[in-house]
């Protein structure tokens, strides 16, 4: 009897797992992310062209789209990894990767105690963090989704110039991370409902490369105003927002295969209609 | 318009690195260990750049002709190359300018090809490109022009790092960026800015060039 059950029970619960693995996997996961309505935000440096008033930035205009309410976890990343070979870290081409990427891995397929399921995949690279979400028909955030978004405190959608809140992001950005890296959604929940763009680990952008242009380097033909700390911040609109100037600064020493310990990455949709 | 300030800002890709080094935040780890970023060989021993081939990433590219390539049909013949707009006034004339030194300079023995790619997938049509290329008395047979959609305009310039930025104006700011890439696609030195003295680039050729 008990035999007979067992029999019948364990090969139906196999399937339903079966079933509920290829549901995931072939679904796009579109219930984990939050749509973002349009707006504007005040970006750190000031465009070159048109800008009379110095003082101040003009602000970006920002279309609407959907983003991860999480960063892409390891387990995540294991699962797109066992699909795509060519992503391993054994096996990814190293004009895409560099020596760090999935370091903390204890194996191909294995990430081990140092990178746990359910913590950000950090140590990958621009173009290895585009393939996963090109995969799910995602992409990177460009730095004005990202920093529109990430200008939301708890309460408001542009807390950039609350002092209370720029005083959390730096201590913040001064603490070390702890390894291994917490659980996806230990950072701040803003009120779009997106977790982490705060308070756990630095995030890839699709324009990281763009980072660097000011507008003084144009303006007076001296490429130096832009290039150090000093007269990079004085050259950026808004003094007070250093959280802000260390992102544009990261960033700026980026290059697309570095794989970093502390910068993981998320995924954002374009909202049909609504161009880039 | 423009001001009489240089449009394609030059060194844009050291200037990460300093200020980032300057900054007294602590330097996530591993740090690239590029040390030497003004203009420099890569080093030879470097076990990521040594056998890294631009050539892996394959994406489709369409000429001042009309023709369309794929990436990897570079391969087999030593370049140089960089990444410009045809619209642009200011350090892309530059850039081309100094290949063409290059290009006088080597001769006609050499099997060295030049190569241009746009950073402009708007502007930058087979009849701009062409255009630009006859403006500027480029040799068809041996210089090539080679525009791409913007997916894939990002990721070339990602792989060789370029840094860009398309600007309100219709300019594009980026930097100024010389490569001599090998048979096999393997970028063998780079230069930051434009020089009067093409002599270190004539000399990086010289080591990848079969003839």
């Amino acid at each position: 009897m008990t035999h007979l059950l067992r029999g019948a029970i364990v090969p139906a619960l196999v399937a339903a797992l079966a079933v509920a693995q290829v549901l995931s996997m072939s679904m796009p996961d579109t219930s984990s992310m939050v749509t973002v309505p349009a707006g504007s935000y005040r970006p750190l440096y000031r465009l070159p062209t048109g800008v009379v008033d110095r003082r101040d930035t003009p602000r970006r205009e920002v279309h609407a789209f959907a983003m991860d309410v999480h960063p892409v976890t390891n387990g995540e990343f294991l699962a797109f990894v066992r699909d795509h070979p060519e992503w391993r870290r054994s096996q990814a081409k190293k004009l895409f990767v560099d020596r760090a990427y999935l370091s903390h891995w204890r194996g191909d397929l294995d990430p081990g105690p140092l990178a746990p399921l359910d913590s950000p995949v950090v140590y990958v690279s621009w173009f290895a963090a585009r393939a996963y979400l090109k995969a799910q028909g995602k992409d990177l955030p460009t730095v004005d989704q990202w920093e529109y978004v990430a200008a939301a405190d708890e309460t408001v959608r542009d807390a950039s110039r609350d002092p209370a809140f720029l005083a959390r992001l730096r201590s913040w950005y001064g603490r070390t991370l702890p390894q291994p890296v917490p659980p996806a959604g230990s950072g701040l929940r803003n009120l779009y409902g997106i977790a982490d763009l705060h308070g756990l680990v630095w995030e890839w952008t699709l324009d990281f490369n763009s980072a660097l242009v000011t507008g003084e380097s144009r303006g007076d033909g001296s490429i130096d105003a832009g290039l150090y700390c000093g007269s990079g911040a004085a050259a950026a609109a808004d003094f007070d927002n250093y959280p802000a100037f260390m992102r544009f600064a990261f960033r700026s020493s980026l290059e697309a295969r570095y794989s970093v310990g502390s910068l993981g990455f998320r995924g954002v949709r374009n909202l049909s209609g609504a161009g880039q | 318009m423009i001001g009489r300030g240089t449009t394609c800002t030059a060194a844009l890709a050291l200037a990460g690195v300093m200020l980032a080094t300057g900054c007294g935040r602590p330097a996530p780890e591993p740090w690239p260990h590029e040390t030497d970023v003004s203009d420099h060989e890569l080093p030879a021993g470097d076990p990521i750049l040594d056998d890294a081939s631009i050539f892996d990433l394959d994406i489709p590219l369409v000429d001042q002709h009309g023709d369309r390539w794929r990436l990897g049909d570079l391969g087999g013949r030593p370049m140089i190359a960089a990444m410009i707009y045809t619209s642009c006034t200011a350090v892309c004339l530059r850039i081309t300018d100094e290949l063409r030194l290059i290009e006088r300079q080597l001769g006609d023995r050499s099997d060295v090809q030049f190569v241009l790619f746009s950073l402009d997938p708007g502007r930058d049509t087979p009849e701009a490109m062409n255009t630009f290329a006859r403006a500027r008395g480029l040799d068809p047979e041996r210089w090539r022009l080679l525009a791409a959609s913007e997916d894939d305009v990002r990721s070339l310039a990602a792989v060789l790092g370029v840094r860009y930025q398309p600007l309100p104006d219709g300019e594009i700011a980026h930097s100024a960026l010389v490569f001599v890439i090998d048979a096999d696609g393997v970028v063998r030195h780079r230069q930051v800015g434009v020089r009067q003295d093409p002599r270190e680039l004539v000399g990086a050729l010289g080591r990848v060039s079969g003839s």
